[in-house]
């Protein structure tokens, strides 16, 4: 069953020099824009047949593993009102007006008023939510489940069903501090609780932990979600919940530790090529997964050669490898390989330092190639 | 330019199969088998995803093997070319047209993979959107390729940005060319295919069938054309000597018999 009333009365401001049309269109760009991308709004409609301007929109909102449809109400004939919401049943369980800081403060000339409120609701929504799940949860599962909001706040936590009781959560994994991306939560005064939470959290979200507990914590099941935009590669494995010798204080942050782990080592490979690329110009360089590199060299004026440089996964724990291909000396009609494995190197060195002594280890690695080279093909076929 | 992601790449190689002393063993046609095998072999270490059709020059284009993924295969008859006779003409609307008509075909898909999803008769998105690359290895010093009556395909493909027109043109030394040699012109033809402001799309080489300097400017027809720089930049130059750092993309250095060029639109080269 819907619900329509609110309690809350409108502030009254000053009209300002903007239209109030501007003014609404300014909120709703505002909520479109956000980065997190957890609103989406469709369907524009009129209140009235003779009313100015669209005032009602369908939204779909992300919460956790789901979405959940909800109907804004503005006002075209009292734009300084604060919106009422059409809620599904679920929603309408878990958000009580009453409860919404943002809602008393509503100002219409604050372009972040109606993110800010449906970012309190959304917070709203997710507290109550989990609050209920713990409540519904034996001492064993309660204590998990408080240790992981301890943990993470933004996990979303939520019953799965009212016979077995599983609980289903869902944990973002965030790029370090250190990576920081440019966007992020913007700092607002008006902010309520919701965007308190999200503030400071601005960094990019690259995955999600899902696990289902069961009041026992004896059938734990555990995997990662990724976004589709992030390859195979670049995934970690989910370790599996031991029971009885896992709990959630430290395998949540093992988790992620992870799977962030596997993302830095793109980028310190990223690095390196980049470095290696300020010294020597590549011919090709793997701008997917930074695994590969190439590049032509001309050593001595006498001798070609590509040198095919291969990181792996473990990189810098495990050292780059250098595959050299003859380019002007062929046995029937292929080139002539050869592989180095090793050479001076250590893991703990940075990118710079790797690259340099590549390059310092190269014209006498191709040297010796050169010589292997010209006994395997013979004086007679060299150019 | 080159830390994009550059999607796949789909190559058409056309191989001369002009011989310019009939009955006689064709050197050219030997050195362009290693050009094919250089280039898809390189390659093959950089994990790119690429697809390869063979067409062979006689008086027009000739498809030989439409775009594959196996290139064993591909290789196997590029080996087995044979060119025997000497032609005096060369047709390009049929080589631009058999480019266009590949444009048009469906990305070939790995055999673990779903097939095409595009319905019959509509093009491949997923095709529109690769790099479509023309790899023209000619030899034929007196022969001005020409475009007779037809130049739509080649209008249609020359404003295209998923369209890049590689050439290699293997020659005699100056000193070993007729009178009749027109050299210069069929050079200055191919450099004329890439039709960008500032002519640096294509990569256009010339030389003699010398292997050594055929197959340095072979190799650098391997990175995607998407991500490579403007020509003459590719090659490292690196010394023995400790003191020395490495001079990046230093110009191959012409020699008597008119190879190895760098840069080319000012200034080209007389061969």
């Amino acid at each position: 069953m819907a619900s329509t009333a609110h309690e809350a009365a409108a502030v009254r401001r000053p009209q300002t020099a903007q239209s109030t049309t501007q003014l609404m269109q300014a909120l709703l760009r505002t909520v479109l824009r956000d980065p997190r991308g957890y609103f989406k709004l469709s369907q524009p409609f009129k209140s009235s047949p003779t009313a100015p301007f669209n005032d009602r929109f369908k939204m779909s909102v992300t919460l956790g593993s789901g979405i959940a449809d909800w109907t804004l109400l503005l006002n075209a004939r009292n734009p300084e009102a604060p919106p009422d919401f059409i809620l599904d049943e679920l929603s309408d369980a878990f958000i009580k007006y009453e409860e919404l800081q943002t809602l008393r403060t509503w100002s219409l000339d604050q372009p972040t008023s109606l993110l800010d409120l449906l970012m309190e609701m959304r917070a709203l929504f997710r507290h109550n939510r989990a609050r209920r799940a713990i409540a519904f949860s034996n001492e064993k599962l309660g204590f998990e489940l408080e240790s992981l909001l301890g943990l993470e706040d933004e996990s979303e936590i939520r019953l799965l069903d009212k016979e077995k009781l599983n609980v289903e959560c869902v944990v973002p994994i965030r790029r370090s501090a250190g990576q920081a991306s440019g966007g992020g939560a913007q700092q607002s005064e008006q902010a309520g609780e919701a965007r308190g939470a999200d503030a400071g959290k601005g960094r990019e979200i690259i995955g999600h932990l899902v696990m289902i507990l069961d009041q026992e914590l004896t059938q734990v099941r555990t995997s990662l979600q990724y976004p589709e935009t992030v390859s195979e590669e670049l995934r970690a494995v989910c370790p599996g919940w031991e029971p009885g010798n896992t709990h959630v204080f430290d395998f949540v942050p093992m988790v992620q530790s992870r799977v962030l782990q596997k993302m830095q080592a793109m980028d310190g490979r990223k690095e390196a090529l980049k470095c290696l690329s300020e010294l020597l110009t590549p011919l090709h360089v793997d701008s997917a997964l930074f695994l590969r590199s190439s590049f032509l060299i001309e050593l001595d004026a006498v001798f070609e050669v590509v040198v095919h440089v291969r990181l792996t996964p473990s990189f810098p724990e495990e050292q780059p490898s250098l595959v050299l291909q003859s380019v002007s000396y062929l046995v029937d009609r292929q080139p002539i390989h050869d592989v180095i494995l090793e050479y001076p190197y250590s893991p703990r060195w940075g990118a710079r330092q790797i690259a340099s002594q590549i390059l310092a280890i190269l014209p006498s690695k191709i040297r010796e190639f050169r010589a292997k080279v010209q006994s395997t093909v013979g004086e007679a076929t060299a150019p | 330019l080159r830390w994009t992601q550059v999607g796949p790449e789909r190559i058409v190689f056309f191989i001369d199969l002009h011989n310019e002393r009939p009955g006689q063993p064709n050197s050219e046609l030997e050195v362009f088998k290693q050009c094919v095998n250089t280039i898809i072999l390189t390659k093959g270490h950089m994990l790119s995803q690429a697809e390869y059709a063979l067409c062979v020059l006689l008086e027009g284009a000739v498809l030989l093997s439409d775009f594959t993924l196996d290139t064993n295969e591909l290789l196997k008859q590029v080996n087995s070319l044979e060119g025997t006779e000497a032609f005096q003409s060369l047709d390009m609307s049929s080589v631009f047209s058999t480019l266009l008509e590949r444009k048009q075909t469906p990305l070939v898909k790995p055999p673990s993979q779903a097939p095409a999803a595009a319905p019959q008769g509509q093009i491949d998105p997923a095709a529109q959107k690769a790099l479509l690359r023309g790899v023209f290895l000619y030899s034929r010093t007196n022969v001005v390729p020409s475009f007779g009556t037809d130049k739509s395909a080649f209008e249609a493909l020359s404003t295209d940005a998923d369209f890049v027109m590689d050439a290699l043109f293997v020659h005699p030394p100056p000193s070993k060319q007729g009178a009749e040699s027109k050299a210069q012109a069929v050079f200055d033809f191919l450099i004329d295919l890439d039709r960008s402001s500032s002519h640096d799309r294509a990569y256009c080489f010339e030389s003699t069938a010398n292997p050594r300097r055929v197959l340095r400017n072979a190799v650098q027809l391997a990175p995607h054309a998407r991500q490579r720089p403007p020509q003459g930049d590719l090659l490292n130059v690196l010394t023995s000597s400790p003191a020395s750092s490495p001079q990046m993309g230093a110009a191959v250095p012409g020699a008597g018999e008119g190879g190895g060029m760098g840069a080319i639109p000012v200034g080209r080269p007389i061969l």
